[in-house]
């Protein structure tokens, strides 16, 4: 007796009412959904990826265009190449020259600001 | 009968259900689709942002040994960078004279390193040789430039020399290398303990393959006298009629640009353009729908002070 009640009980819980699973197909969507919208998040990280490269070339090429200088010609200024601005600064130390060279720039499509920075020396022997 | 009636949905209850699943199926297939386009999007953006970041580094990588000042660029042009790179460096250990030169061993027993190579030397590399002269300081110094014959091993080739210890290192092998031919005014007697530096005539080569812009590298093979066989380096890269996807330009310390072809020695500065393209349309959403083009400037310092 006891083993037909409970088939019978069992057999009421068998399967999922349409409301049941109506709920879940509209949860699965909505989370299947909030992961597909992850596409403005993977372009911020390439494009802040992007920017960052540049403005490591950049910084290195004002370097080495700087380290290509006659040293006479050496002097401290600022440039900008879009989106990024950049100072460098030249330092005598006798017979050789400190260049310092800062890049900042925007860190993503906002306006954050980023710098970067890079140095070398160079010999300038004195005149 | 009672469970008869409960069986099955009414007709409103179905196209309710039908009218959402619908609904939420197209908003999938659209995001879906919107997904699939921005992984193809940026999968084909970044692969032209790596081309150009290869580029990036591979040109500035094997070109930082050489120097101008030392006649290591050859030859520059729009496509071309052809110099001597630097493929190791060696300490004679026993006074040579015009014709051979006695290297010591790449290690010794001590552990020291006396020789340290990128590529084996071979014959046709070019070597130079620093001679710090008798007086101190640099006002006698100088490089001696000599084109490589025949390179045999010698054991305990350097019997005799202080950079070897007697004892320990017995049954060491060194190079004898002998001199083909002098650039320039030949050395009378190369002294013993002079750092030499070998180089070997290679070509940085943006080359055109179906309709593309490629980077490759060869390096001249003196004994079959030709270059040896392209090795891509990085690529594609946008070629445009008239225009290459990678170009070069050489500028002076003055930043004055100096014409194309035989490497003057005042060139200071070698300028990289690099364009890229996206191999594919890209349908990114929020961005306007076609190739992406990439473009770069990099400025590479050579090698003079």
């Amino acid at each position: 007796m006891w083993y037909r009640r409970r088939v019978r009980q069992l057999s009421r819980h068998v399967g999922f009412s349409l409301l049941e699973t109506l709920v879940a197909i509209v949860l699965f969507t909505a989370v299947l959904l909030a992961l597909l919208s992850t596409g403005q998040f993977i372009l911020a990280r390439l494009y802040e990826s992007d920017l960052r490269f540049r403005a490591s070339v950049y910084s290195q090429s004002l370097l080495d265009s700087l380290r290509a200088t006659a040293c006479a010609r050496l002097t401290s200024s600022t440039g900008a190449k879009a989106p990024f601005s950049a100072s460098w600064a030249v330092t005598d130390l006798l017979d050789v020259a400190r260049l310092d060279v800062a890049v900042s720039g925007p860190q993503r499509s906002t306006t954050v600001a980023r710098s970067y920075n890079a140095s070398t020396l160079v010999s300038c022997p004195e005149p | 009968m009672p469970n008869a009636r409960r069986q099955g949905r009414t007709l409103p209850e179905l196209l309710v259900v039908m009218t959402v699943s619908g609904v939420l199926f197209a908003l999938l297939s659209a995001a879906f689709l919107g997904h699939s386009r921005l992984v193809a999007g940026t999968t084909a953006i970044a692969e032209a942002r790596g081309q150009t970041r290869q580029a990036q580094q591979i040109v500035p990588a094997v070109l930082a040994s050489a120097a101008p000042s030392a006649a290591d660029l050859y030859v520059v042009r729009d496509t071309l960078v052809e110099f001597g790179y630097a493929i190791g460096t060696g300490v004679v250990c026993l006074a040579g004279t015009s014709s051979q030169l006695m290297l010591a061993p790449d290690s010794i027993a001590s552990g020291q390193q006396l020789a340290s190579w990128t590529h084996p030397p071979r014959p046709g590399d070019l070597a130079y040789i620093y001679d710090p002269g008798a007086l101190p300081g640099a006002s006698d110094d100088r490089w001696w430039t000599a084109a490589l014959g025949g390179l045999v091993w010698v054991p305990n080739g350097c019997s005799g020399s202080p950079l070897v210890d007697p004892v320990r290192d017995v049954g060491h092998r060194a190079r004898a290398v002998s001199i083909a031919a002098w650039i320039g005014p030949p050395a009378t007697v190369i002294p013993q303990g002079a750092i030499v530096r070998f180089t070997r005539r290679l070509r940085v080569l943006v080359y055109n393959s179906s309709g593309k812009d490629y980077l490759g590298l060869s390096d001249w093979d003196p004994v079959l006298a030709r270059w040896s066989v392209l090795q891509p380096a990085s690529g594609p890269y946008d070629a445009i009629p008239g225009t290459p996807g990678i170009q070069f330009r050489l500028t002076d310390s003055l930043g004055i640009v100096l014409p194309s072809g035989t490497s003057p020695p005042g060139a200071a500065l070698l300028e990289m353009f690099v364009r890229t393209r996206s191999a594919t349309s890209v349908r990114i959403p929020g961005m306007p729908p076609g190739f992406r083009a990439e473009s770069l400037t990099a400025n590479i310092a050579l090698r003079n002070r």
